[in-house]
């Protein structure tokens, strides 16, 4: 199948082209967050609500309606700290939208390294494989993850030190891949498994070609359109898993924004300041949906076989 | 090929656009600004000389005087969360549980409330004691007619047999002054190798009963407060047959106006009159409804809707312990008939303060500092602002006897960062990093961390701020010499309104880490403290400690940061439910069901 007619596929299906730019809009909004804090005069850390008066009330809630939205603070502020909802949320997108992204480039590189691999390998290495990913399924991952961070913190980090920012995020990045390639690996095994059959791997085979010069030449070039399906539907995922393990106060702590937290903040404040839960979810919805949705039409542009 | 026409997807898009809007609309806390006058005549009244006072044997004469408009009858809910852990008058041990246990238990002396000012007057006694030898003997005589909720009379044998209880193990729990008073020993640990308890050791020599209703302890040092400790609940008079041990502590034997007819852990425990109590004997309770009725387990959330919305009992409930939810402010604030709900006062003598290790801080320029950058309004702030406390410049509370405001190092509340750098300045090695540790209960400690942060960073600290589950909080800072945190914060109380338990436990060199938070250390003062222990006269001492309070200040050994308040909730028809001044909840013992 050619790239162009799958381009001509995608471009005919109008969800897929309307999530893609909802995709790029977000992505572009999170690499350029630093540029659009600086146009709008905001920053993420700093706590206007105490620095300046007439934004928070005596007991920490927005004294304008609707959370504090102004012609300053578009959004709103947050209530409690006061630190402006916008800046918050484009930062916030840059914590979930990195670790989303280097966990899947680490599933990538994993799961097709391994997954192709076993699929062309023998028998033995097939079944090592297939109990490997079952003991990965099987494993408790979330509670695993709820209870690695308070363990890394004291073993690796001086109680007189802050964790650094880093290790927050190459923790979440390491268990997202650990058990995210599984998944991938799985499927390229099978597809590599009937893909050794066809013809052009015989013939390769017959005209004497390593097995590396096979699997790097010959099979890989054809798997690339379930991995990008793969991944596609899989950062979405890591972006919901993220924000619930910071809600659940074990992801990414005080002062990296992020939206996990921030939906966190909204519940305890949702009965006085409910304007302050809506701005995360809905962004969070928007995004993970527009992600989705992405995904969805990727596959349906890939697959021909596919009718709606 | 998706069917969905440019337009058709713009409806439902917009629809959702529209209810995210809708939803989201929240009034502003400014949106009730004409209620602002009334808002801060409700605010909590701390900071207010809250000073109790010794009552005569006049005073001491029952009945309690009346509260106009009270009356008689009805069944009162108390819902709290939480089931009271111990019930055994010898195990009872902060204020919520003296208060609520003053239903059924009474005592040698006792704080009675009249128009919101306690006063301390004989309960059991006929007055608050009277003392000879400088001190060191204190005689209590019983009043005629008060009797056990089986109609037998209490006698000063009781009143022994329950303070000789204290000594036993297991009981470490209650209060640890009867102990080393009576044997003239430095603690606990080693007042029980003198004498352990009834059980072991038969009779305490040092508390004599001459009669049935004369009760007389000799101290081998003079001691001021004795007055003070025999209010608190473990000098409740036990009888011998009916000491059934951990039986005890469920369901205690009442002297009180009401008995307990049934408590089921952590469920309910339901109170009703003790036939046998006299009025004319009891200058402090007022006992007007006929039933008590607690319920626990049910989240403050709940009950507080419940309450505020009068459903279900709602109406006739009230909490000792529950505080009013965060959540619900702002709504309490702008509905005034809710707002007349709310039941708020000063917590007893509840002070909240910025801790500082001395032993790790050392230079008192450094800790000077941090006095001046504390942010107190915005670290106030994501607690509740007033709805916690007022700010405070003393190490005591207002609440206690002989208080003094002073205030060493005046400051602005939202800090003075210029004044801070100044102090940096002088230190004698520079400082760049500081710890600060905090339990994780709630996430307005988080945000507490991230102010302290914020202020701390503008005087060019960056200070470390870690969370720490309440467990390991409490042992790491409280356990252990070689804490690795320098600043924490910390709310604290003396045992009663004196502050002879302030200074001597908590400011010796050479106490532990558990009693000297602070590890603070000053020659001088030590030598002050031992010269005022022998002080036998409880006004003479307080006078002496406080003056020497302000030289303990001067050091700057912690930064005072607020005089607690608490804000709990009652029902519509709960009447005369008002903050206890020592206690710091709602006083039972004055409730009443209104007419409707």
């Amino acid at each position: 199948m050619a790239a162009v007619s799958v381009a001509h596929a995608f471009r005919r299906d109008r969800f897929g082209i309307v999530s893609l730019g909802v995709v790029g809009f977000f992505l572009l909004l999170s690499a350029a967050a630093p540029l659009v804090a600086a146009l709008y005069g905001k920053n993420p850390t700093e706590h206007y609500g105490q620095n300046e008066t007439g934004l928070l009330s005596p007991e920490g809630l927005p004294l304008l309606p609707n959370g504090g939205v102004s012609a300053q603070h578009w959004f709103g502020i947050e209530p409690g700290l006061g630190r402006d909802v916008l800046t918050q949320l484009l930062y916030g997108m840059r914590t979930s939208l990195l670790i989303a992204l280097a966990s899947a480039a680490v599933v990538a590189v994993i799961g097709v390294v391994v997954g192709v691999t076993v699929g062309y390998l023998s028998a033995l290495v097939d079944r090592a494989f297939t109990f490997v990913c079952n003991v990965l399924l099987a494993f408790p991952a979330l509670l695993f993850l709820i209870t690695l961070g308070p363990v890394i913190q004291t073993r690796f980090v001086g109680p007189g030190e802050d964790e650094p920012a880093w290790m927050q995020f190459a923790v979440l990045i390491l268990v997202f891949s650990a058990f995210g390639w599984v998944p991938l690996a799985m499927v390229l095994r099978t597809v590599v498994r009937s893909l050794r059959e066809r013809e052009f791997v015989e013939a390769a085979r017959a005209l004497g070609a390593s097995r590396r010069h096979i699997v790097f030449r010959e099979l890989l070039p054809n798997v690339w359109a379930p991995v990008l399906v793969h991944l596609t539907l899989a950062v979405p995922a890591m972006v919901t898993t993220e924000a619930a393990l910071s809600f659940l106060g074990v992801g990414i702590n005080e002062p990296i924004p992020d939206w996990g937290r921030m939906i966190s903040r909204g519940s305890d404040v949702f009965y006085d300041d409910p304007t302050y839960m809506v701005f995360p979810g809905a962004s969070l919805l928007v995004f993970v949906l527009a992600f989705n949705l992405l995904g969805d039409a990727v596959r349906d542009a890939l697959d021909p076989h596919t009718v709606r | 090929m998706p069917v969905f026409t440019p337009r058709a997807t713009a409806v439902p898009a917009l629809a959702t656009a529209a209810a995210l809007l809708l939803c989201s609309c929240s009034a502003g806390a400014g949106a009730n600004t004409g209620a602002d006058k009334a808002r801060n005549s409700t605010a909590a009244k701390s900071g207010q000389r809250l000073t109790a006072t010794l009552g005569t044997a006049k005073d001491s004469q029952g009945p309690a005087p009346e509260i106009p408009g009270a009356r008689k009858g009805g069944t009162v809910n108390v819902a709290n969360e939480a089931d009271f852990p111990h019930l055994d008058p010898q195990k009872i041990y902060a204020g919520e549980r003296y208060s609520t246990s003053l239903l059924w238990g009474r005592q040698l002396t006792q704080y009675q409330i009249i128009h919101g000012r306690p006063r301390l007057v004989g309960d059991l006694s006929t007055d608050t004691g009277t003392s000879s030898d400088g001190g060191r003997t204190w005689t209590y005589h019983l009043k005629n007619g008060i009797a056990w909720e089986d109609g037998k009379p209490v006698t000063a044998q009781q009143v022994k047999y329950g303070i000789e209880r204290t000594f036993a193990p297991g009981f470490e729990v209650g209060p640890t002054y009867w102990q080393p008073w009576l044997t003239g020993t430095k603690d606990l640990t080693e007042a029980v190798k003198k004498y352990g308890g009834p059980k072991k050791d038969g009779d305490l020599e040092a508390i004599e009963t001459p009669d049935d209703r004369t009760i007389v302890f000799h101290f081998p040092q003079p001691q001021s407060d004795v007055p003070y400790m025999a209010s608190q609940s473990s000098s409740s008079p036990v009888r011998k047959d009916k000491d059934t041990g951990t039986g005890y502590d469920v369901k205690p034997f009442a002297t009180g106006p009401y008995k307990i007819v049934e408590h089921k852990l952590n469920k309910s425990l339901t109170l009703e009159r003790n036939p046998y109590w006299k009025p004319e004997t009891d200058s402090i309770r007022h006992a007007y409804p006929d039933r008590f009725e607690f319920t626990f387990g049910k989240a403050a959330l709940n009950t507080a809707q419940e309450v505020f919305n009068g459903q279900g009992t709602g109406a006739t409930t009230l909490t000792t312990k529950d505080k009013l939810p965060p959540e619900l402010i702002s709504t309490v604030e702008r509905d005034p008939a809710k707002r007349k709900l709310v039941v708020s006062g000063s917590q007893g003598a509840y002070t909240q303060d910025l801790y500082i290790r001395n032993d790790r801080v050392t230079d008192p320029e450094v800790r000077k500092a941090i006095h001046y950058l504390f942010p107190r309004e915005q670290a106030r702030q994501v607690l509740g602002g007033r709805y916690a406390g007022d700010f405070a410049t003393t190490l005591s509370s207002p609440a206690v006897v002989g208080w003094k405001k002073y205030d060493l190092y005046p400051v602005a509340p939202t800090g003075d960062i210029a004044k801070a750098k100044e102090h940096l300045a002088k230190a004698k090695t520079k400082v760049t990093k500081l710890t600060y540790a905090y339990p994780t209960e709630s996430p307005q400690d988080d945000q507490v961390a991230q102010v302290l942060a914020d202020a701390f960073a503008k005087a060019g600290i960056k200070l470390v701020v870690k969370g720490l589950q309440p467990g390991a909080f409490n042992d790491q800072i409280f356990g252990g010499e070689d804490s690795p945190y320098d600043l924490f914060l910390s709310t604290n109380s003396v045992d009663w309104p004196t502050p002879s338990t302030l200074l001597p436990l908590g400011y010796e060199s050479h106490l532990d880490a558990v009693s000297n938070n602070t590890r603070y250390s000053n020659p001088q003062v030590d030598k002050e403290l031992s010269r005022i222990a022998k002080i036998g006269d409880a006004q003479k001492k307080a006078e002496e400690l406080i003056g020497l309070e302000e030289t303990v200040m001067k050091d700057v050994p912690l930064v005072p940061f607020l005089y607690k308040s608490i804000s709990q909730f009652r029902g519509e028809k709960i009447g005369g439910a008002a903050t206890h001044p020592i206690y710091g909840v709602p006083a039972l013992a004055n409730v009443y069901v209104k007419n409707s």
